[in-house]
Parts: C-alpha cells; sequence; structure tokens
C-alpha cells in the first residue's frame, strides 16, 4: 500500500496534473491498467496488440492528464481507450468497430451518469420501493431476469440455467432491464418535481 | 434488497482475476456482476479475458507470483518511466503548436443539428442507422455518432451528412486527420449540401493540426468563395 492508494481518481488525476509524480502515475496505471489491456483485447482479439495499445493509451494519458482538469477520469479514460481503439481500426482499413451489438451501443451509451444521479435521489429504502413499483412494466423476460438476480441473488450463469437461455441473452436482459427501471425511475422523479 | 444501485469501485486487477477463475464468495461474485450491469469499462474488460481462451491469461494478471509477472503488471514501471521520456520529447515539440491551437479551440464549435430527422434515404437500414447517429449526435454523444456515420459509409460513401459530421465528430475528439479527410471527400463535390460549412471545418483541422501554411491557404480560400464563413475566415487569418 502507498500513500496514494487512499486517493480518489480525482484528487490523483489532480496531483499528478500538479507535480507528475511517477508515483502516482503507477497508482493510476494500478487502478486501470488491466481494464484498458481487457478492453483491448476484447477489441483486438491479440495479446501482443493489445498490450501495444495500451501503451499507447497510457502515453495518451501521460500527456494529456498535465494539460488540464479532467471531471471524471474514469469515463473520460474508457472514451480515450475506445476511441484509441477506432482509430487503430481505421488506419488498419478493419470493420470490427461495427460488430458491436446493439445493446452494447446502448449501454455505452448511458452508462456512468444514471447511478450517480439515482443514488443522490434516493434513499436506498425508497429507490427499492420504486423499484417494485417499476417492476411490472418490463416484459416477462427482464422482470424474471431482474427477480432472479436482485431478489434471488443469483449468478448471471444459475439464471442462464433456470431461464434456459444463453449468458449473452442473461447480460442483455439485466442490463436493459435495470436501464428501463432507472429511465423509469427518472421519469418518476420529474413528474414528482414538476 | 435495497442494493439495487452499483455502488462500488471498478474491479482491482485481483478481483478480476479471481473473478474469471470463478473463485469469489457467491456474495462478493454477485456484487461484481451488479457493477458490471453498470460499467462498460469493466465489462469490456472482462469479455476480453474471457475473449482470449488461453490458459496463459490466468498468470498474466497473476500479481501474487513474482516469477510470472505478467507484461501487464510488469510493465507499469517500465512504462512509466519510457512515457515521462517521451512526455518530455513531445511537450518539447509541441511547444510550437499552441498558436494555432489556441485559435482552433476558440473557434471550434460542433455545427448544430436542428432536426435529427431522415428523409428518404437509399435504404431503410441507411436511414435508421443515420437518424440515430445524427441523435446522438444531437445529445452531444459524439462517438456514438461517430459509429453510425462510418456504417453509413460503408455502405453509401458520398452520403453527404454522415461525411460531414462523421468530421465533426473526428474533430470533436481530437482526431483532426481523420477529419480532414472526410471534409475533403465531401469538398470533392461542390454542389454538396454542407460544402461551405466543409470548408470552414477543413481550415479548423488544419488549426487542430497546427498546419499554419494549410490553415492560411483554406481560410484565403474561404474568404475568396465570398460565402457565409467569409468573415469568421478574416478574423482567423489576422488572428494568424
Amino acid at each position: 500500500m502507498n500513500s496514494w492508494s487512499s486517493y480518489s481518481d480525482q484528487a490523483l488525476v489532480d496531483a499528478y496534473r500538479q507535480n507528475q509524480e511517477e508515483a502516482i502515475f503507477n497508482e493510476i496505471y494500478l487502478r486501470y491498467g488491466h481494464l484498458v489491456y481487457g478492453l483491448c483485447l476484447k477489441q483486438f482479439k491479440s495479446e501482443d496488440q493489445a498490450k501495444e495499445a495500451q501503451m499507447e493509451i497510457f502515453e495518451k494519458v501521460l500527456l494529456t492528464i498535465p494539460k488540464g482538469p479532467i471531471q471524471n477520469f474514469k469515463a473520460w479514460l474508457y472514451t480515450l481507450s475506445r476511441n484509441h481503439c477506432i482509430s487503430q481500426f481505421r488506419k488498419e482499413k478493419k470493420q470490427k468497430i461495427f460488430l458491436y451489438s446493439e445493446s452494447e451501443l446502448e449501454h455505452f451509451s448511458s452508462f456512468f451518469m444514471e447511478t450517480d444521479r439515482l443514488s443522490r435521489l434516493y434513499t436506498k429504502e425508497a429507490l427499492w420501493d420504486q423499484v417494485n413499483n417499476e417492476l411490472d412494466n418490463l416484459n416477462d423476460l427482464q422482470k424474471e431476469a431482474i427477480r432472479l438476480f436482485f431478489y434471488e441473488k443469483k449468478s448471471y450463469q444459475a439464471i442462464s440455467v433456470q431461464m434456459d437461455c444463453s449468458l449473452k441473452k442473461v447480460k442483455s436482459l439485466l442490463q436493459n432491464g435495470k436501464r428501463n427501471l432507472k429511465s423509469a425511475m427518472i421519469q418518476y422523479l420529474k413528474t414528482q418535481e414538476e | 434488497m435495497t442494493d439495487f444501485l452499483n455502488e462500488r469501485p471498478c474491479l482491482n486487477e485481483e478481483e478480476l482475476k479471481d473473478y474469471l477463475g470463478n473463485s469469489l464468495p457467491k456474495a462478493k461474485a454477485w456484487e461484481v456482476e451488479n457493477h458490471l450491469l453498470d460499467c462498460p469499462f469493466c465489462a469490456e474488460a472482462i469479455e476480453g479475458f474471457q475473449a482470449m481462451e488461453s490458459p496463459l491469461n490466468a498468470k498474466e494478471i497473476n500479481k501474487d507470483s513474482p516469477k510470472e509477472k505478467t507484461i501487464v503488471s510488469m510493465w507499469g514501471p517500465f512504462a512509466a518511466a519510457a512515457c515521462l521520456v517521451m512526455m518530455m520529447f513531445f511537450f518539447q515539440k509541441e511547444s510550437n503548436k499552441v498558436d494555432t491551437q489556441t485559435v482552433f479551440a476558440e473557434h471550434f464549435t460542433p455545427m448544430e443539428y436542428i432536426d435529427p430527422t431522415v428523409r428518404g434515404g437509399s435504404d431503410p437500414l441507411t436511414d435508421t442507422l443515420l437518424q440515430e447517429a445524427l441523435e446522438w449526435y444531437q445529445a452531444e454523444k459524439y462517438e456514438m455518432a461517430l459509429v453510425n456515420f462510418l456504417f453509413v459509409l460503408e455502405k453509401n460513401p458520398k452520403e453527404e451528412t454522415a461525411l460531414f459530421f462523421a468530421g465533426i465528430c473526428d474533430l470533436k475528439a481530437g482526431r483532426a486527420e481523420e477529419g480532414l479527410k472526410l471534409f475533403n471527400r465531401l469538398l470533392a463535390n461542390e454542389e454538396a449540401m454542407y460544402f461551405q460549412d466543409a470548408y470552414w471545418y477543413k481550415s479548423l483541422c488544419y488549426l487542430s493540426l497546427s498546419d499554419h501554411a494549410n490553415a492560411k491557404i483554406t481560410l484565403k480560400e474561404i474568404i475568396a468563395y465570398n460565402g457565409f464563413y467569409k468573415k469568421k475566415a478574416e478574423g482567423i487569418l489576422q488572428e494568424l
């Protein structure tokens, strides 16, 4: 454990912007290096290419942080990593970029902000009450997947067996179901505010 | 039963390894899976490791065994040092770029797209994708929009709206070279709907790339064209 490990991402990035200490950069790498590598593995399906891309992405991180404040480092790094992969594909004239599924794209469009917003607006208990109220508005498959995951705390694998569908389908049902519930709750909040 | 929201941080390397190795306690694994529903960064990383079926993967992210420290784990300090050296090199190299990039930052705003309605294109799929792309563009989700614009251009390489707004998406993301290529493709047709706009953004691409000479040439061409970007171009030319 080093002294930087207790810092939030924001504090860490701000500190690195001010004094470019190698130890701070190492802490950033420790937190996100494996995620960037995994994301690159997914895109390139090649360990060598993923390692090279990971290195290039962290070079960009190193160069960019000192240039100005970064509001949400995790979202920024995720976008930077995806952008890097997109530009690599375009350089190589590959079309893998178009293979993202619709659900992945939908997921990408709304990921980080919703949770923060809801957790600021609801207590846990009130949130859960609202989840229960909205559950009936989901389609049957989403409802069942959500019920098994959140009420019975089953794993993706167990739900896949119980519902007799693929793991991919389970993830999609849960992601879409959870997002629909969140959207409904945000909508509900808006009507309450009016 | 009140943990609907995911409030945990991203997976650290150890948790990632344990999740992949199926060795997390049940409650912890559930917590991770709840996090994965909201965090595409972790979800995609997991999918990346899962997609690589090589048994080496377990070793590659294992920090416990020093002799088997992975390239990923070992690479960090080395890369940090190497990157610091590179950073100094780049900073020196970039010190001459400040002027044009400042001008770029002052003048670049993604062109507003007011009515994201696609009216009768070449085929229903292209129309749908373009429509979706423009909605994302309007919502300032430029990377999402770009993916669709590029797909549209695969099907129809001359689609003007896709060419133009994909160029802006690239420019917005700091990929001026890619943007420039798209604007040039659009400018091959003087009758193109976004012809004058593309010229304007082409000059901004050069500014972003610190290509002083080409920026000036393009701005002079815009002035000579005598269209609705003339005054803006004159203003920038005076600044340069």
